[in-house]
């Protein structure tokens, strides 16, 4: 058993900003777990410039927005376990703590137990007065989506593809066709041409695209790649591997017009439609969820329903920007000090 | 008197920017007036947008080592330590992909490029190297 003061469960932005948080307010027994080989978060494959315009004041890469809360945590005693994934976390018995407002969390507990495993210790448990979840999202998958079509080889999300060409060194694929036109998607059309892929274009099914203008503009518009708006797959094609897709207009109701079908072949599909809170952490734990946000209700100061669980990053709600992660993530570190150094 | 409209790409703002320029008799462009910029970074991105269009390009590049435990491999990000031409993104591009790191570490900032497709500007890590 590891007694900690805080456990940070998750190595990203959110997780380094909360635990050097805790840190500079005194605590002095935090840990981060994080099941990756390294500290950083998704930040670690978004290798595009964009990042610590508001925190730094100049334009850095993720990579370069991730070392520099690397460094900062070295700086400290923060303890970081990597390659360590946290698999429950459960509260201690249901007795009241002295000191700790009831009326801010539906239970209130005498700390929390975190299991995690990692292939040195294998199964690790900790015992923390306080925890962060701060696990960050993933992307819809298309499943989701509900793309008519058979499963073939080819079909990746855009963050998926991020990793791989980033991450991995492995290109998915040499003619890409790009569904949605969220900012993940425009990064990997410019990613995937750079390194020498055809983009045939982007489709989105609104009649505006939600990515930033920026990114139209650098990543499309330079390389010559069309955004066609109104526009969705009707279908997949290709039986071992992806050899197509049907793209349609679609109505005001974004029901596909029949009549406007159009086959464009390719091998590669990326699909770009927005990212949900991972949570099967916090669902496990009982943890209460905003339907809306897919998060953990938020019941005051970061705090989830259960009294020293706490969430904040991507987890918590989806943020864009990792620079607002960042801010936010400062504000959450002061509340966990503060719940911490009252009981 | 000429007006380009450009979105600034500095920051997720994306002000969209007015710029008016003149072209010179030895074909230079010269800008006369720059609007809708909410700052000055703006102002210098337009400038460069009109008269010669500039990007800053990131990748990664093969780090190998054949170490005493055996081979490793990782794949370490790098970018271009300021703007480069537009139209000199492919051929960096071609130089990166050539170019393999070999057994030593790298930390953010070091160079690993030093004039990227005859620009003048360095390429550099984006952070350490794993290993
Ligand atoms: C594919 C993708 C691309 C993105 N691109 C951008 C972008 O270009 N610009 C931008 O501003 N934002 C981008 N975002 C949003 C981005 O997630 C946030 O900006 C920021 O990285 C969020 O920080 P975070 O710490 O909350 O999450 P993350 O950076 O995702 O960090 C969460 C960490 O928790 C770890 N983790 C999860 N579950 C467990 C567990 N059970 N045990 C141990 N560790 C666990 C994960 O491995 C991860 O390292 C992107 C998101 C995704 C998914
Ligand atoms: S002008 Fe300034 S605020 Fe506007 S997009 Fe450019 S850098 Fe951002």
């Amino acid at each position: 058993m590891i007694d900690v003061q805080v456990a940070v469960i998750g190595g990203g932005p959110a997780g380094l900003s909360v635990a050097l948080e805790c840190w500079r307010q005194g605590l002095r027994e935090v840990l981060v777990i994080e099941r990756d080989n390294m500290l950083g978060g998704i930040l670690n494959q978004c290798i595009h410039a964009g990042f610590g315009l508001h925190v730094f004041g100049e334009e850095l890469t993720g990579p370069e927005y991730a070392q520099r809360y690397v460094n900062m945590v070295k700086e400290t005693g923060i303890r970081a376990l990597t390659d360590t994934m946290v698999t429950s976390i459960e509260p201690i018995g249901p007795g009241r703590l002295d000191g700790c407002s009831p009326e801010k969390a539906d239970a209130v507990v005498d700390g929390i137990i975190v299991r995690a495993m990692n292939t040195n210790d294998g199964l690790l448990e900790i015992r923390a007065r306080a925890v962060v979840l701060a696990m960050g999202c993933r992307e819809r998958t298309r499943g989701m989506l509900r793309i008519p079509g058979t499963r073939p080889a080819g079909v990746y999300t855009a963050g998926t593809a991020q990793r791989l060409v980033n991450i991995e060194g492995f290109m998915p694929g040499r003619e890409v066709v790009i569904l949605g036109s969220g900012d993940i998607g425009l990064i990997m059309a410019r990613r995937m041409t750079l390194e020498g892929a055809h983009v045939h274009g982007v489709y989105e099914v609104m009649p505006k695209s939600n990515g930033l203008r920026r990114n139209i503009v650098q990543c499309l518009d330079d390389f010559g790649i069309p955004l066609h708006l109104s526009m969705t797959a009707v279908k997949i094609h290709g039986r071992d591997r992806v050899t197509g897709v049907t793209v349609a207009k679609v109505d005001g109701s974004l029901n596909p017009i029949p009549g406007t079908e159009e086959h464009v072949s390719c091998d590669t599909v990326l699909l770009s439609v927005g990212l949900i809170p991972e949570n099967e952490l916090s669902r496990k734990a009982g943890i209460e969820m905003d339907p809306r946000t897919r998060g953990p209700v938020d019941k005051g100061g970061f705090m989830t329903s259960i009294s020293g669980v706490f969430a904040c990053g991507n987890v918590f709600k989806v943020y864009d920007l990792a620079d607002n992660v960042t801010t936010d993530s400062v504000l959450c570190g002061q509340a966990v000090a503060n719940f911490v150094m009252e009981i | 008197m000429e007006t380009s409209f450009v979105t600034c790409v500095i920051c997720p703002k994306g002000c969209g920017i007015k710029v008016d320029w003149e072209l010179c008799d030895d074909g230079f462009k010269k800008v006369v007036g720059v609007f809708g910029n909410s700052c000055t970074r703006g102002l210098k991105y337009a400038t460069a947008e009109v008269v010669h269009p500039e990007r800053v390009l990131t990748s990664t590049v093969r780090l190998v080592n054949d170490g005493d435990d055996g081979h490793s491999c990782e794949l370490v990000p790098i970018r271009s330590a300021s703007p480069i031409p537009k139209e000199s993104l492919m051929a960096a591009m071609e130089e990166i992909s050539k170019k393999t790191i070999r057994n030593s570490s790298v930390k953010m900032g070091d160079v690993v490029i030093e004039d990227i497709a005859g620009t003048g500007v360095a390429m550099v890590a984006c952070r350490d190297s794993a290993i």
